[in-house]
C-alpha cells in the first residue's frame, strides 16, 4: 500500500515585487510522479536547488502543488479539512535542530505535538513517554534543550513527531549540521522507527553513507526524477543507483568512499562487481579475485 | 610564519568548582606553509584553540607566539595580527551584512586601514580566487544560495590576505559537490599563495586527502600532531576517543586480516587503489 | 552582562515551590512585592526576610543563582542608593565637599536597596522555580479575561515563551558574530559614541537577519507539528489547584497581613 502517491507534481516559486504582484516564477518541481509505500525507508538525493526540500514540503502540505495532486493516505493535501490529519499522519523534521524546538524543557516540547491535536492530558503523558524512550531520550526529559548536542536535540524533535504518532517521517537534511557521532544516533533512531514500529521514513540527505540502508533511493535534478544516461529513471535500491557512478557524478553528487574506490578498480581493470556498497562486500570480492 | 603555542590552557570558571579546562597544556608549532587538519568530537577544545591563534581569546596559563613574538604581551598589535592570521567561524556567511558582495568582502581590508581602491583591489582578487565570479559582485549577498554565501564570506577574510588561514568546518551543511569545491579552492590558496592552513573537520576523509599534518584533540589535550600516515596508524585508540579513520585505513586493516597485505596507514582512495592493484599482482 | 540576567532561567531541581501551580507563585510574586513597600518598619523587614530566606531554601536553588539576577541591576542599585543617602534632608553625619550623607538618608537608602534586592530576588526565585512555560501558562491563565475584550491572550503567551526559549540562543549568537567580525578586523570598542554605533552595523544586521530566518523556520516547523492557535489545544500539564497552592495562598495572606500590621508597630532603630 501507498502511504504517499505524487502524481504530475508541479510546483513553482512566485518571485513578487513590492506590490505583491507576481513578476517571475521560478519552476522547483516539474512534473514529478513518485510512490512511497507504507513501512518504507526512501532516501531523496540531490544537489541543492534540485526540488528535495519543496518535495518534501508537498508531503505534508506545507507547500501545496500547483499541478497534479499528492495523496497521503489517500487524502488530498488540497483539501483544508484534511490539513491537521495529514499533518499527523506524515510529520516533519527540519535541518536546523535549535529552529524547531519550541519549548524550553525536552519532555514539553515533545508534548507540543499532542497538544496542538487536542489529546487528552493522560495519554500526552504516554506518548511523550514512549517517544522519548523510542529515541533513548527519557534521561534527559527534565533538561533544557540548551543543554543538549545537536544530535540530542535532533532526537528531541524527532520525539516530538513521533508522540503524534504519524505513518510517515519526513526528515529534511536532519544531520546536516551534526558531528558524527549526532549523525550516528539520529540515524540509528530514525532505522529502529523504521524497523520496530513500521514508520515510513523519507530521508533527504547529502551523506551518500546514509542513503546505503535505505530500501530505496531517488535521484532528483532539476525538479524532476533524474535520468540515468540509458535513460532510465535514477530510482531503485542503493545497490542500483550506486553502481552509476557516472551518472552520479555528472549530477554533481558523490558516492560512498568504499563504491567509489570499488568503481575504481573495475575501471582499472579488476573484474569488480557494479555497485560495491559496503567494505565487507570489497573485502569478499577481492579475495575471490585474488583466489583466481 | 610560524605560530607556536605553548603550554596553551584555557580555563572556565577558574578556582570555583565549576573549573573545567577548555584546552589543558597544549603546546606545538606550526611551519611555513604547513596544511594542518584539526581533529577533535565536538566539546573536544578544537574552536577554542583556534580563537587563541589570532589572539580572540586570552589563554588563562600559556601563551601564543607568531613569528617568534609573544602575541599576548603587552602593547602587541592585535589588529595587524588579525591580518596576518585569518579566522573563518563555522557558518560564516551569518556574518555578511553589507548591502553587495564586493563591499561586504572589502570589509576587512578597510578595517586593516587599506585605501578604498586597494582594499576594491584585494576584495575583487579574493572573490576571483573563491570562485565568485564578476557579475556576482554587485547582487546582495543575502540573494546568494548558500554555496555561494560561503565562499563569499571565506573572500572576506582572504581579502585580508592573510600568511595563515584557519577554517573552522568550513564544508558544514553543504551538498557533496559544494564541499568538493570549497576544499578544492582551500588546497588551491594554499598552493598558490603559500599560505599556512590549519582546517578544524569532523571528517578524516577530508583531512587525509589534503593535510601534511594531523592534529588530534580529545577533551582539551593534544593527543597527536603527525603526518596522516602516523596518525592513521592509531586507528584503534582514535576509535576509543569516539573518533574514527577515514573509511580507507579500516579497508586496509580488513584486507591484511583476509590476506590480502596492504599498507596498513593507506588514507585515500588513490593509495588504496595503487596498494590494491599491487597486492594483487596487477 | 546579558548573560547574568536569570530572568528565564529555570534551576531544574524537584522542591515543593517548584511543584507549586505557576498562578499561585504569580501571586507569591505579586503579594511579596506589595508586601515590599507596605511597611518600611524594621520588624516588617525581618519578617519580609525571614520569609524570603524560607521559600529559598525550601526551593532547593543554590543561593548564588538569586544573586546573579542583582550583578545586573548592579548600577541602578548604586544609584538610587546613593541619591537617597545624599538627597533626603536631615541630620548630617558626613560631608564630602558639597555632598551630605544624612542619618535619615543613610536609613531610606538602606530601605531602598533592601526593597531592589528583594524585588530582584522574589522574580528570580519565580522564574527560577517555574518553567518558562509553565510561566505563561500562568499568566495566559490568570489573564484570560482580558480575551473578552479583545486581547489576544493565547498568542501573546505563546509569544513570550518563545522569546524565553531563543533569547540564550541570540546571545550566543551575537557572541560569536561579534567574535567573527573581530577577526575581520571589526573594533567594538573604541571610538567615540557615533563610531562605535557605525561598528554596530556589522553586528546588528547579520543578527537580525538571523533572527528572522530563526523565526520564520520556527513558524513552519510549529505548523508542521499542527499548531494552528489556541483553539481545540490540550495541555500536557494542565493547571490545577492542590492543596499545597491552598495552603500557599493562606499562609501568603497571613504574610501581607503581617506585614501590614508591622506598620503600626512603634519601634525607633535610632
Amino acid at each position: 500500500m501507498n502511504i504517499i502517491s505524487a502524481a504530475h507534481v508541479v510546483y513553482d516559486y512566485l518571485i513578487r515585487d513590492e506590490n505583491d504582484k507576481v513578476v517571475d516564477k521560478r519552476t522547483a518541481l516539474r512534473d514529478v510522479s513518485l510512490e512511497i509505500a507504507q513501512g518504507s525507508f526512501v532516501c531523496l538525493l540531490g544537489h541543492n536547488g534540485s526540488g528535495k526540500s519543496t518535495f518534501a514540503k508537498l508531503i505534508n502540505a506545507m507547500n501545496l502543488p500547483g499541478e497534479g495532486t499528492v495523496l497521503v493516505s489517500g487524502m488530498d493535501t488540497k483539501d483544508e479539512s484534511h490539513l491537521l490529519d495529514i499533518r499527523m499522519t506524515a510529520g516533519m523534521v527540519f535541518q536546523n535542530p535549535d529552529n524547531q524546538i519550541i519549548s524550553n524543557v525536552v519532555e514539553e516540547d515533545v508534548g507540543f505535538g499532542p497538544e496542538n491535536i487536542g489529546v487528552p492530558e493522560d495519554e500526552i503523558l504516554q506518548r511523550v513517554d514512549e517517544a522519548l524512550q523510542k529515541v533513548g531520550m527519557t534521561a534527559y526529559r527534565l533538561k533544557s534543550p540548551n543543554q543538549l548536542s545537536g544530535g540530542q536535540k535532533q532526537r528531541v524533535a524527532i520525539a516530538g513527531i513521533v508522540a503524534m504518532r504519524p505513518k510517515c517521517i519526513v526528515m529534511d537534511e536532519p544531520t546536516a549540521m551534526l558531528d558524527p557521532t549526532g549523525r550516528k544516533d539520529v540515524l540509528s533512531a530514525v532505522h529502529e522507527l523504521n524497523k520496530k514500529e513500521g514508520v515510513t521514513v523519507v530521508l533527504i540527505t547529502h551523506y551518500m553513507e546514509e542513503a546505503v540502508d535505505a530500501d530505496r533511493v531517488v535521484v532528483l535534478e532539476k525538479g524532476e526524477i533524474a535520468k540515468a544516461s540509458d535513460g532510465s529513471l535514477m530510482d531503485g535500491t542503493p545497490r542500483e543507483i550506486f553502481s552509476k557512478v557516472e551518472d552520479l557524478r555528472r549530477l554533481r553528487l558523490s558516492v560512498p568512499v568504499i563504491t567509489e574506490l570499488g568503481y575504481e578498480l573495475k575501471q582499472a581493470g579488476l573484474p569488480l562487481r557494479d555497485g560495491i556498497l559496503t567494505r565487507d562486500e570489497l573485502v569478499k570480492e577481492l579475495v575471490r579475485i585474488k583466489a583466481q | 610564519m610560524s605560530i607556536r603555542a605553548e603550554n596553551l590552557s584555557y580555563i572556565y570558571n577558574e578556582g570555583t568548582v565549576m573549573e573545567t579546562y577548555a584546552i589543558r597544556d597544549v603546546s606545538f608549532e606550526i611551519g611555513d606553509g604547513t596544511f594542518v587538519g584539526l581533529i577533535g568530537h565536538t566539546g573536544s577544545g578544537k574552536s577554542t584553540l583556534i580563537q587563541h591563534l589570532n589572539g580572540l581569546l586570552k589563554p588563562s596559563r600559556g601563551t601564543v607566539y607568531f613569528n617568534g613574538e609573544d602575541i599576548f604581551a603587552e602593547g602587541y598589535n592585535m589588529k595587524a595580527l588579525r591580518g596576518h592570521v585569518g579566522l573563518v567561524f563555522q557558518y560564516p556567511e551569518y556574518q555578511l551584512f553589507e548591502e553587495d558582495v564586493l563591499t561586504d568582502v572589502m570589509f576587512g581590508p578597510k578595517n586593516l586601514g587599506c585605501s578604498d581602491d586597494v582594499a576594491k583591489e584585494r576584495a575583487i582578487r579574493a572573490l576571483t580566487q573563491c570562485g565568485v565570479d564578476e557579475g556576482r559582485f554587485d547582487r546582495s549577498p543575502f540573494e546568494l544560495s548558500g554555496g555561494y554565501k560561503r565562499r563569499v564570506a571565506i573572500a572576506g577574510v582572504i581579502a585580508m590576505e592573510p600568511d595563515v588561514l584557519i577554517l573552522d568546518e568550513p564544508t558544514a551543511g553543504l551538498d557533496p559537490h559544494g564541499r568538493d569545491e570549497i576544499l578544492g579552492m582551500i588546497s588551491r590558496l594554499h598552493k598558490e599563495r603559500k599560505m599556512t592552513v590549519i582546517l578544524v573537520s569532523h571528517s578524516m576523509d577530508d583531512v587525509a586527502e589534503h593535510a601534511d599534518k594531523i592534529m588530534v584533540l580529545n577533551h582539551g589535550e593534544l593527543l597527536f600532531y603527525d603526518t596522516p600516515r602516523e596518525v592513521f596508524k592509531h586507528a584503534a585508540e582514535l576509535e576509543s576517543y569516539g573518533l574514527s579513520a577515514p573509511e580507507i585505513t579500516y579497508l586496509a586493516a580488513d584486507l591484511n586480516a583476509a590476506g590480502i597485505s596492504v599498507d596498513p596507514s593507506m588514507s585515500t582512495i588513490e593509495e588504496a587503489k595503487e596498494e590494491i592493484l599491487k597486492a594483487l599482482g596487477r | 552582562m546579558i548573560r547574568d540576567i536569570t530572568i528565564g532561567q529555570y534551576y531544574p531541581v524537584d522542591s515543593v515551590i517548584h511543584r507549586l501551580d505557576p498562578r499561585t507563585k504569580l501571586a507569591g510574586t505579586v503579594i511579596f512585592l506589595i508586601s515590599l513597600f507596605v511597611t518600611s518598619s524594621p520588624v516588617g523587614y525581618v519578617l519580609a526576610t525571614l520569609v524570603l530566606a524560607g521559600v529559598i531554601k525550601l526551593s532547593r536553588v543554590p543561593f548564588k543563582f538569586m544573586t546573579r539576577g542583582l550583578r545586573a541591576i548592579l548600577i541602578v542599585l548604586l544609584l538610587s542608593v546613593s541619591f537617597n543617602i545624599f538627597l533626603t534632608p536631615g541630620t548630617t553625619i558626613l560631608k564630602i565637599g558639597f555632598l551630605r550623607a544624612t542619618k535619615e538618608g543613610l536609613i531610606l537608602a538602606g530601605f531602598m536597596g533592601l526593597r531592589l534586592v528583594y524585588l530582584v530576588i522574589g522574580s528570580s526565585l519565580m522564574t527560577l522555580t517555574t518553567t518558562p512555560t509553565q510561566l505563561t501558562d500562568g499568566l495566559e491563565k490568570s489573564l484570560r479575561f482580558l480575551n473578552r475584550v479583545g486581547v489576544p491572550v493565547h498568542d501573546i503567551a505563546m509569544m513570550m515563551s518563545i522569546a524565553l526559549r531563543f533569547i540564550p540562543i541570540l546571545v550566543e549568537e551575537t557572541d560569536k558574530i561579534m567574535k567573527a567580525q573581530t577577526a575581520r578586523g571589526a573594533d567594538f570598542d573604541s571610538g567615540n559614541l557615533i563610531q562605535r554605533a557605525k561598528a554596530m552595523i556589522p553586528l546588528l544586521v547579520p543578527l537580525f537577519v538571523s533572527a528572522f530566518r530563526r523565526a520564520s523556520d520556527l513558524a513552519m516547523a510549529m505548523e508542521a507539528r499542527c499548531y494552528h492557535g489556541g483553539e481545540g489545544r490540550t495541555k500536557m500539564h494542565p493547571l490545577r489547584y492542590e492543596t499545597r497552592d491552598r495552603i500557599a495562598y493562606l499562609l501568603m495572606f497571613v504574610y501581607l497581613a503581617l506585614m501590614i500590621a508591622s506598620r503600626f508597630i512603634r519601634f525607633r532603630l535610632f
